[in-house]
């Protein structure tokens, strides 16, 4: 059964006041993905991946169209009810840096759900967290440092570490790697394939590296402005 | 001819926590229009050697060796010769063009202000040169990119204004500092295309991490590793056939080559390992890595760093 089913989604922007014009970031586009299925999705810049990702998590608003997330359609749904879903789908983003709260030190970083969200005692945070450390391949002496502290790899390793904090269902993963060297890109992206695995997640793989996506992704499909161009596996 | 030559380049920064040994000991040498690619994972200073050649770095840094660009000493030289070299003989293109771009400046008024400050000429003739550098670099509508913010131009169209600042003075030499990062497939090959059409008489030393850019553009590649180099040798030659248990690593973990990352992390350039600096992540170490630190050398210009390999 498809965990996310996207049906006719749109998403028009208008600019001017005299004369409107409309700009079709997401145009009349539907997809599903399964449960424990990566998805890739590819395009140049300013095709619009961006914003599909963006639009299923409800970081903004459709202008039509539907997004069924586990039988449930989220584009109706209002910010209270939405609560619930937040913790279930997240979103890895390209600059893991700028993802990290500067003032914050990584553990309080990962830290941050698991006291917020799912209210765990603090005698069990420091358990959790070392947990999640060891999974995502950090070690302890990390737990003081802050983001400018750490190389971008570890820095990325610290964000997923944070996702998985909220034991999400979906990952939309937002060219998580395309600010990172090859070396590091081939670690993060085992390590997203390990948590996949684990962690039974959805993935949507959005990137503009075609051999990246053929060597990641269950299947892809391509977007040119606004719209799905093709739908593919990879070459074996 | 040689244009460009680094002797046992040493860059140090002093840290709370002791010494950062971010470029040691580093010889290189660039001949007339040859066009050399630097590469390496993050953290292992390419950039910090790109920005010793022209002194850009804070006061505290510690340069040792030499740095000479034709007959010049350039950390011996003075400031009034600096001036003359940077930009105008050896140009720049800086990394990361929506951070290096002034963002209450137009692109216009970016380009212009060397023409204006180094050549002297009015503020219409350097706009109108740099629409000039505006359409060289391959855009069609120079005088509406010249008005424009940096905020308004997508990433490849940053990526080459910033390359049309790097040319403003006709330099002879060029150095490209990730000319390519984090651009789309399409404005990359644009930018590869342009740094090849740009570079034909000119000597480019180029810093990337994307092996694809290196090997359309260069012609001899050194590969660094935890502040020194490890590898050099001519393009097709690394590539193909890298030496080094590293460079072979790096080329593995391309997704085209399966994806295969090197375990483990490079080492803190605060406290180097004794012996070969690869050797904690080494699949192949002997026993004497642990000890004793390799020499860069080889035959027929492939140079490699390491106890395995000879």
């Amino acid at each position: 059964m498809s965990l996310i089913k996207v049906k006719n989604l749109c998403k028009y922007y208008s600019s001017g006041i005299i004369n409107p014009e409309l700009t079709k970031s997401v145009d009349d586009i539907s997809f599903e993905i399964k449960r424990n299925e990566i998805v890739g999705l590819m395009g140049a810049s300013g095709s619009g991946k961006t914003t599909v990702g963006r639009l299923i998590l409800r970081h903004i608003k459709s202008t039509s169209g539907e997004i069924i997330f586990d039988g449930q359609d989220i584009t109706k749904l209002n910010s209270t009810s939405l609560r619930s879903f937040r913790p279930r789908m997240q979103m890895i983003f390209q600059d893991p840096e700028a993802s990290i709260d500067p003032r914050m030190s990584i553990e309080d970083f990962i830290a941050e759900p698991l006291r917020v969200i799912k209210k765990i005692d603090e005698n069990e945070v420091h358990e959790r967290v070392s947990k999640l450390l060891k999974d995502v391949g950090l070690t302890e002496d990390i737990r003081k440092r802050r983001a400018c502290q750490v190389s971008g790899g570890q820095n990325q390793r610290a964000v997923i570490a944070r996702i998985l904090a909220f034991k999400p269902e979906f990952l939309v993963s937002d060219e998580a790697t395309s600010n990172l060297d090859v070396s590091t890109q081939a670690q993060i992206i085992q390590l997203l394939k390990e948590i996949h695995e684990e962690y039974n997640l959805a993935i949507l793989f959005i990137s503009h590296d075609r051999e990246l996506v053929d060597a990641v992704c269950d299947r892809w499909f391509e977007m040119e402005r606004g719209k799905i161009k093709l739908h593919a596996t990879p070459l074996s | 001819m040689l244009v460009f030559e680094l002797k046992n380049l040493q860059v140090l920064f002093p840290a709370p926590g002791g010494v950062v040994h971010a470029v040691d000991t580093v010889d290189l040498e660039m001949q007339a229009h040859e066009k050399l690619a630097l590469i390496g994972e993050s953290g292992c200073g390419k950039t910090v050697l790109a920005h010793s050649i022209l002194k850009l770095l804070h006061g505290t840094t510690k340069i040792s060796g030499k740095i000479s660009y034709m007959g010049t000493d350039l950390l011996s030289t003075d400031y009034s010769t600096l001036r003359k070299i940077r930009g105008k003989e050896i140009g720049m293109i800086i990394q990361n063009p929506g951070l290096s771009l002034n963002p209450v400046r137009t692109i216009g008024e970016q380009i212009a202000e060397s023409c204006i400050e180094r050549e002297g000429m009015s503020s219409v003739e350097a706009f109108k040169y740099a629409e000039e550098m505006l359409k060289m670099v391959g855009f069609n509508d120079p005088t509406k990119i010249a008005s424009c913010y940096p905020h308004q131009l997508s990433g490849g169209m940053a990526q080459r204004a910033v390359v049309a600042i790097g040319l403003t003075l006709k330099p002879q030499m060029l150095i490209a500092d990730e000319p390519t990062k984090s651009l789309d497939e399409k404005s990359k090959s644009e930018v590869i295309d342009l740094l090849i059409e740009i570079s034909k008489d000119k000597t480019l030393l180029m810093i990337t991490h994307d092996l694809q850019a290196a090997s359309c553009i260069s012609n001899r590649v050194m590969v660094m590793y935890a502040g020194e180099l490890i590898e050099e040798g001519l393009t097709d030659e690394v590539m193909n056939n890298p030496r080094h248990p590293y460079t072979k690593g790096y080329m593995d973990a391309q997704p085209n080559r399966g994806l295969k990352p090197i375990p483990g992390i490079s080492p803190s350039l605060l406290d180097l390992p004794e012996g070969c600096r690869f050797q904690p992540r080494c699949l192949h170490a002997l026993p004497k890595c642990k000890t004793s630190h390799p020499e860069l050398i080889g035959r027929d210009g492939h140079k490699v760093r390491c106890h395995v390999c000879h």
